[in-house]
């Protein structure tokens, strides 16, 4: 409720969530983690409340993400290599570090966080309300982070996309973009898309023939935005909705949509368990999605630490390893080559694969969500 | 005298001390707090309320949770009362186990049971493959991710409260009116349409009443088999706060749920017993 | 098999059988009943006595056996198609109906015009007294009156029969005599059969013409009310049917019509009517407590001392020991009583020759 017009500038909390989720399922052992009452109080949002450096000391590094096994993947590939290096605890929260709840924090004088999780979206509204520090790119090297995913107050961490899936034993033809999949004469066979308009619009634009690059051009005024919410409407009894990733999996697994637009991180676990031949991705005409790291004020290790570990996680070889681990494309350029043969198609921000796709507007979604989002819903259930 | 009885009065009140102190701090304050918001979030006024009115899908979505709510309740109905009828006119001794049966599925969650139904209903589903083996269809029927789905899940789940209404006002009613009906020269349809059907309204008006009002309220299996297109209101409550973080129009679509669902109580008031409905159950 | 007699029988049962396991509710009953006759069916509860005329109104099938109606077999007809009025223990009045509309509602199922079906309705309830009630609804009314709508309604369509089940077994002890004479009364001026089950002998006694005494899902006995009290033909009707002593005796001599028997050590003649007795040496006698005379020492037969008494205003009970017979109870009216016996004091008994009834031996 601390959210007023903080709301919309927002990051898609639920894809980060979901990140979580995946690992959860891809690491299956489980093992009790030290560290679950601080995830739960923070999760309620309680964690402010306890005081002033109650539960983070100088000592060590926090690290918050969104949860789940993600939790685990960070500590393990990022945190422990980097308590290594530099000599200092680190610990993963898996709390979800909205930017209400960093703005909370930091307004509450108890800033128990040192890195954030975040979204380019929320690292342009939290520095611009001055809650979060500028990126010390003096200390982060810039030519580590893919062009031009580096803000003044955060930098990409990894990426994620809408990619276009198929199941092609229950088609005649595979859609092999999004005009295809508008489709329905030629291509029949349910479709799945997100329940919330987000990375939706973008398809549905590039369907009527927008090149990857002017999508947001085309969605730039309203006839552009009706236009694409026409298109649903369109081929609205051919829609499945996906109201979470695990749902979008589960509607591939259980043959329930032979087309779908859908996280590429889940797309990854999906060529694993679905059956040889019955699982096609492109990311062609994909909608990449940055995540990233913002620092909120008065963080508890100090600037320098939090900077230095934002440097350390750009290390090219620890990305590939979380691509290995649950999917997310490494944010480091020189990353793309050092990943394995096999994967190397299912990464969302290689070269090739950058090469055509449109890239997630943060901006356009805080001017527009709110109302596209109505009519969105409209589309497909009126 | 007096003052004993009131000292007797007072140890009652304390005895529910601690229960409405709980039903005060978790679900009154709670709700005075949604009924707030409603109207200072994000500006103070009546604005939320307004656009309540202009959206086009919370109309949409009221007509369809008001709709789906109405066709359950009929059809917990007609299917309530068949099975309570012949719960009464079965040999006694399965009476229990008919009984039991009915009860069974209260200790199943509801989100077990939706989950059921996606594994009957898929696509490549129980229903679906066993009629493609059979060779009644030659491509699986759409029983889920629609409406059809949604329906038959929740006539599921509501069932049973339709069921034991029904059943608790068949079980006053002395079967020698039937005779007597028959003895008077009425068939057995006539008997049952004129002399035990109207006996039974009481019980059906109270059936209908808490099953669409507890399916106006429903959440887990619309958004679990209406495959995002049979969007119900707290389902879209919920999609407003989570989603949108919009907590205006969310709890502003709270409490208009929450009045219509009064207004519907108070409406059924006029011709049900209330008290009996949702007090004297079973 | 004792036929009704002035007339030919309008309902005939033949080889009646019904049973629910083990328990026997019908074991071969065969009836006749006579037109216009008031016909009661009386006995303790499981005797089959509900059993018979549920099996009568259709509600109950048959396992085996049969019914005529004027000598059409109706064994299998369902109820509705049996046109037999009927009135329930509870009254079974329809609770969502007005009084007029219970009492249209057979009417209404016949195809009456409304005018005739006003009339009728009016009728009816006059005939019950109860022409103000017409719009009332059936919970607005007392026992005695619902009652009478029951009776009203059953009898609306004009049934040859009427089937009433313990129609007066709710209402309490002086509406229960009201009613009692008003039913006869009915009966009288409307001419229709009238089958009755009570298990109150007194109700069966006033009101008949005939009863039939069930046990075990068997008739024990039918005939007149005075004919059943007086020569009950068993133990059980005698018991049942009012209070009797039994006498068990030896039979030493056949005197014509009288028997010389000798029981306890007394000897006494034995004159009543003895159609069951069948030449055995030893007899069953039932001797009614109200034949028992008893007065001051000397004055009759047999001696007693006095166990118990009992005072009832009109009659007085006395329980008296004697060596032979054991207790005797006795059933003496009180204006008549010439000594005032006091417990454990003795007194002089006696009775007439045609006191005692010969029993046929129990089945």
């Amino acid at each position: 409720m601390s959210g007023d017009s903080f709301t919309f500038g927002q990051d898609d909390i639920e894809f980060k969530q979901d990140l979580g989720d995946i690992t959860l399922e891809r690491y299956k052992a489980g093992k009790i983690d030290r560290r679950s009452a601080l995830a739960m109080l923070g999760a309620l949002g309680l964690v402010p409340l306890l005081g002033d450096k109650a539960l983070a000391n100088a000592k060590e590094l926090v690290l918050v993400n969104w949860g789940g096994k993600a939790k685990d993947v960070l500590q393990e590939i990022m945190g422990d290599t980097y308590a290594k290096e530099a000599g200092i605890k680190v610990v993963v929260d898996g709390a979800g570090p909205s930017a209400g709840k960093i703005r909370a924090m930091v307004e509450s004088g108890a800033v128990v966080w040192d890195v954030c999780d975040s979204g380019p979206g929320s690292a342009i509204i939290l520095g611009e309300r001055g809650i979060t520090q500028p990126i010390d790119y003096s200390i982060v090297d810039k030519a580590n982070i893919i062009e031009p995913f580096t803000w003044e107050f955060g930098c990409a961490n990894y990426f994620y996309s809408y990619t276009l899936c198929c199941n092609p034993t229950m088609l005649e033809a595979v859609p092999q973009n999004w005009a295809d999949v508008w489709n329905v004469k030629d291509f029949p066979g349910k479709r799945t898309f997100r329940k919330s308009v987000r990375g939706m619009l973008e398809p549905a634009a590039m369907a009527m023939g927008a090149a990857p690059d002017e999508v947001y051009e085309f969605l730039g005024d309203e006839a552009g935005i009706k236009a694409a919410i026409q298109k649903y409407r369109d081929i609205r009894e051919h829609v499945i909705v996906w109201p979470s990733g695990s749902m979008s999996q589960q509607l591939f697994l259980q043959e329930e949509v032979a087309i779908g637009c859908i996280w590429s991180t889940r797309a990854h676990l999906l060529k694993d368990e679905m059956p040889d031949g019955s699982f096609t991705t492109t990311f062609n005409e994909g909608v990449l999605s940055p995540g990233a790291w913002v620092v909120p004020k008065h963080n508890p290790a100090g600037t320098e630490q939090a900077m230095r570990f934002i440097a350390h996680s750009a290390n090219p070889e620890l990305q590939v390893k979380w691509l290995e681990a649950m999917g997310p494309g490494p944010a480091n350029p020189a990353a793309a080559a050092l990943v394995p043969e096999e994967l190397k198609a299912w990464n969302p921000s290689s070269p090739e694969n950058r090469a055509t796709q449109t890239v997630y507007n943060d901006a356009w979604y805080a001017k527009n969500q709110i109302w596209a989002e109505e009519l969105y819903v409209d589309a497909l259930i009126n | 005298m007096i003052a004993r009885s009131l000292t007797d009065k007072g140890r009652y009140w304390i005895l529910i001390l601690p229960a409405l102190a709980i039903m005060l701090t978790f679900y009154i304050w709670p709700l005075v707090e949604i009924f707030g918001i409603s109207f200072s979030e994000p500006r103070p006024g009546f604005d939320n309320y307004a656009s309540m009115f202009d959206s086009r899908p919370i109309r949409t979505s009221f007509v369809i949770t008001f709709r789906v709510a109405a066709i359950t309740t009929i059809w917990c109905l007609v299917l309530g009362y068949i099975v309570s009828y012949a719960i009464y006119n079965t040999k006694p001794k399965y009476v229990g186990l008919m009984i039991a049966l009915v009860l069974l599925p209260f200790w199943l969650s509801v989100l077990i049971r939706s989950f059921a139904w996606i594994v009957l209903l898929g696509r490549s589903g129980v229903v679906n493959d066993s009629l493609g083996a059979i060779g009644l269809i030659d491509k699986p029927l759409p029983l889920m991710h629609n409406e059809f789905g949604v329906i038959l899940s929740m006539v599921h789940v509501m069932l049973p409260f339709a069921i034991l209404p029904i059943m608790a006002n068949m079980k006053g009613i002395n079967p020698s009116y039937v005779d007597a009906a028959r003895g008077l020269g009425a068939s057995e349809l006539r008997a049952f349409v004129s002399v035990y059907f109207p006996q039974t309204l009481p019980g059906v008006l109270s059936a209908a009443l808490l099953v669409f009002v507890l399916s106006l309220g429903f959440y887990i299996t619309p958004a679990l088999l209406g495959g995002g297109r049979v969007l119900m209101i707290s389902e879209y409550i919920t999609y407003q706060i989570q989603e949108l973080l919009n907590w205006g129009v969310g709890t502003s679509l709270s409490v208009a749920l929450l009045l219509a669902t009064a207004a519907v109580i108070l409406a059924a008031g006029r011709f049900v017993n209330l008290r009996r409905t949702f007090l004297e159950r079973g | 098999m004792t036929t009704a007699g002035r007339l030919e029988p309008v309902l005939s049962v033949r080889g009646a059988k019904k049973h629910y396991g083990e328990v026997r509710a019908l074991d071969g009953v065969d009836l006749d009943i006579g037109e216009g006759e008031f016909l009661t069916l009386l006995g303790p509860s499981g005797s089959g006595k509900t059993t018979l005329l549920m099996a009568i109104a259709g509600f109950t099938s048959l396992d085996a056996g049969a019914f005529r109606l004027r000598g059409e077999d109706i064994t299998d007809l369902p109820p509705d198609r049996r046109s037999f009025g009927m009135v329930f223990q509870g009254y079974a009045l329809f609770p969502n109906m007005t009084v007029a509309g219970n009492i249209s509602f057979p009417l209404k199922l016949r195809k009456w015009s409304k005018a005739e079906i006003d009339a009728r309705v009016r009728e009816c309830l006059e005939l019950v007294q109860m022409e103000s009630y017409a719009d009332r609804m059936p919970n607005q009314l007392s026992g005695g009156q619902q009652q009478r709508v029951a009776l009203a309604r059953a009898l609306s369509f004009k049934p040859s029969i009427l089937l009433l089940d313990e129609p007066l077994s709710a209402l309490d002890k002086k509406l229960r005599a009201d009613l009692q004479w008003e039913l006869k009364d009915l009966h009288r001026q409307l001419a229709v059969t009238f089958i009755y089950v009570t298990h109150d002998q007194d109700e069966a006694l006033s009101m008949s013409d005939r009863i039939v005494i069930l046990d075990h899902g068997q008739i024990q006995q039918i005939g007149l009310p005075d004919q059943l009290y007086n020569q009950p033909d068993t133990r059980f009707v005698a018991d049942f049917l009012g209070k009797s002593n039994f006498l068990e005796a030896k039979v030493c001599e056949r005197l014509g019509g009288a028997l010389d028997c000798e029981s306890g050590g007394e000897r006494f003649n034995v004159t009543g009517e003895s159609s069951s007795y069948n030449g055995a040496d030893r007899v069953l006698l039932a001797l009614r407590p109200e034949r028992i005379r008893i007065g001051a020492q000397g004055t009759e037969r047999f001696h007693g001392v006095v166990r118990q008494t009992s005072y009832l205003g009109e009659r007085c009970h006395l329980i008296l020991d004697h060596p032979g017979f054991g207790g005797v109870l006795v059933s003496a009216p009180t204006w008549r009583m010439t000594v005032r016996p006091e417990v454990g004091g003795e007194v002089s008994f006696g009775w007439d020759d045609d006191a005692c009834v010969v029993l046929a031996e129990d089945q």
